[in-house]
């Protein structure tokens, strides 16, 4: 699948943007804060319906502007599509969100999830094994989204509750205690239930992943590492079993048994820090390669090769879920990379798989990237091919 | 702005009503002046009047001008079912139907503490006492399969469990005469659960 042009206008720095791409290698080229992420940010917009990054929507339009428009026309196997998202500023700074496929019109975002594929590789990706937890889960929701639109129906009614949940322990409803109580216990069964189902689904998720970057990861390193990403289930019994073939054993009806005795466990602490402590919102993977954990252990070099195996099982996975081969977006990311790594990611451009590439210097990027390739300058806020 | 005063001030009212913009309010507010003076002053009228003579009824709290309201006070509806809903709203689509013939209760919205309400702000706490005196043999809850409404049943099947009652909630699934391949997968699944026997 490959993007023919992308169209912006009011979108953050840009005022209005009409180009053309090339179905191989795009290399987008400019100095700092020129517009480089956010034209690769427009084209995930467009990709999953929402920004990637963690912004208010507002901050997607322009300033002193009131609409943003963002569009593209994109070839997949079968034919030419298009893809259309306006958000227009409403009073209260409310944002009125509209979603366009082929014309016609749409009010959420779930249509055009699993339209227009790609997958992105950011240079701060590399810290995703060092970072927060919340990284990683993003990271493992956001591709279950992609994979199954079920799961974003799972996904967003799971927030509802633990945001309702929350708001309970925060205000403590007129201190009434028995009501209080009850409704606790009510959101308890609830995130029990609801929690249990997305439990399954990131496993789920998990192991066809593991599946993927196993391979992907032998691929890059000339050493034989072996690679798994596990799932840590937070739970407040310290000597609780939580590895991968463990959880994949247990059924949908005994983690939600298993998240409700948690939660009854850690009530008095809930109410004293005010805050939700136990699901999957607070659950967390671990990368382990090697029988190690990465965290500790792995080399800044081990660290590399595993977001890139990763990556490389997304745009892999991806390919055999939806028989396309998803748009590849690299922020800034080649330069982070030794040759070896620069090699195998750039193989994957040559097997006929769109990328679109940012870069502050052009001589960051290997000299064989240029055959054929269309190159852009970026310079605040314009595009101009050269 | 371009409007004299009272037609500003009439079209800033019109804009608090739900569902309506600036647009519609102008067309809202150019309507009422074009108006014969007699029909304004009923008009007017009409809305004091609605605010000061329908109040939620004592016992079920269903809006209503009479008190207790039509339902309560008809004799011929059966006492032993008592349907649970969250908005006077509601009953009128139940009642439509003109299938249920029980009484209703209405809770006055949902359980949600990020809108600030909790059981406290509910008619539950009333609920109870009305089911305690042991008339009523069923209870039906006709609330919405959202998560707030989820929430509100679990939390009254929690109260309501011990008083030995038949506690029931309406049936989610495919609307009728829709298409199986046209449903939403949750929807589906949802039908999927609540399947029942062919007799």
């Amino acid at each position: 699948m490959w993007i023919n042009n992308v169209y912006l206008k009011n979108f953050r720095n840009y005022p209005e943007l009409d180009i053309t791409l090339t179905s191989g290698a795009n290399l987008f080229i400019g100095k700092n804060a020129q517009g480089k992420s956010n034209f690769l940010e427009s084209i995930e917009l467009l990709s999953l319906g929402k920004s990637s990054r963690q912004v208010s929507d507002l901050d997607l339009i322009s300033h002193n502007q009131n609409s943003m428009q963002a569009e593209t026309n994109f070839q997949n196997d079968y034919n030419l599509e298009n893809l259309k998202i306006c958000y227009e500023k409403h009073s209260n700074n409310k944002v009125n969100k509209s979603y366009f496929i082929n014309g016609k019109a749409y009010k959420t975002r779930k249509p055009v999830l699993g339209r227009l594929l790609t997958v992105s590789f950011k240079s701060q990706d590399l810290q995703l094994s060092q970072n927060a937890p919340k990284y990683r889960r993003d990271w493992l929701d956001n591709l279950a989204c992609l994979i199954s639109k079920a799961y974003l129906e799972i996904y967003n009614n799971y927030e509802k509750i633990i945001a309702q949940k929350n708001s309970l322990l925060r205000n403590n409803f007129n201190s009434n205690l028995v009501s209080f109580n009850d409704s606790l216990d009510v959101y308890n069964q609830q995130i029990a239930q609801h929690g249990a189902k997305l439990i399954k689904f990131r496993l789920k998720t998990l192991d066809r992943i593991n599946q993927y970057a196993q391979i992907t990861l032998v691929n890059i390193s000339s050493a034989n590492d072996n690679l798994i990403i596990d799932y840590l289930r937070k739970s407040n019994n310290e000597s609780s079993k939580n590895n991968l073939s463990y959880l994949n054993s247990v059924s949908q009806d005994e983690f939600a048994n298993l998240l409700y005795n948690d939660m009854q466990t850690t009530k008095a602490l809930e109410i004293l820090r005010k805050q939700s402590l136990i699901g999957p919102h607070r659950d967390d993977l671990e990368f382990i390669i090697n029988n190690q954990p990465a965290k500790g252990f792995a080399s800044q070099g081990q660290h590399r090769s595993l977001i890139l195996a990763l990556k490389l099982a997304e745009l892999q996975l991806l390919e055999d879920k939806f028989s396309q081969k998803p748009v590849l977006l690299l922020d800034d990311v080649l330069a982070e990379l030794d040759e070896n790594r620069q090699t195998e990611l750039i193989s994957r451009i040559y097997q006929s798989c769109q990328t679109i590439i940012t870069t502050v210097n052009i001589s960051y990027l290997p000299k064989n990237l240029f055959k054929e390739a269309f190159v852009f300058d970026v310079n605040n806020g314009h595009i101009t091919k050269s | 702005m371009f409007y004299t005063q009272p037609l500003a001030k009439l079209i800033d009212e019109f804009q608090k009503f739900p569902g309506v913009g600036p647009k519609s309010a102008q067309r809202m507010a150019f309507f009422v002046l074009n108006l014969p003076y007699n029909e304004v002053t009923s008009l007017a009228r009409s809305i004091v009047e609605c605010k000061e003579k329908v109040k939620p009824c004592q016992n079920c709290f269903y809006l209503s001008a009479l008190n207790p309201c039509e339902i309560c006070a008809n004799l011929r509806r059966e006492v032993k079912s008592l349907c649970v809903v969250a908005d006077s709203k509601d009953v009128i689509a139940l009642e439509k139907t003109r299938e249920f013939r029980g009484l209703y209760h209405v809770l006055n919205g949902l359980i949600s503490p990020l809108a600030n309400i909790g059981p406290e702000n509910l008619k539950i706490h009333e609920l109870i006492n009305r089911v305690s005196n042991g008339s009523v043999e069923e209870i039906i809850l006709a609330i919405n399969p959202t998560i707030e409404g989820d929430t509100t049943v679990l939390y009254l099947n929690k109260l309501l469990k011990h008083l030995n009652l038949k506690i029931t909630r309406i049936a989610f699934g495919l609307p009728v005469g829709s298409d199986l391949e046209l449903a939403d997968d949750i929807t589906l699944v949802r039908a999927l659960e609540g399947r029942r026997e062919v007799v």
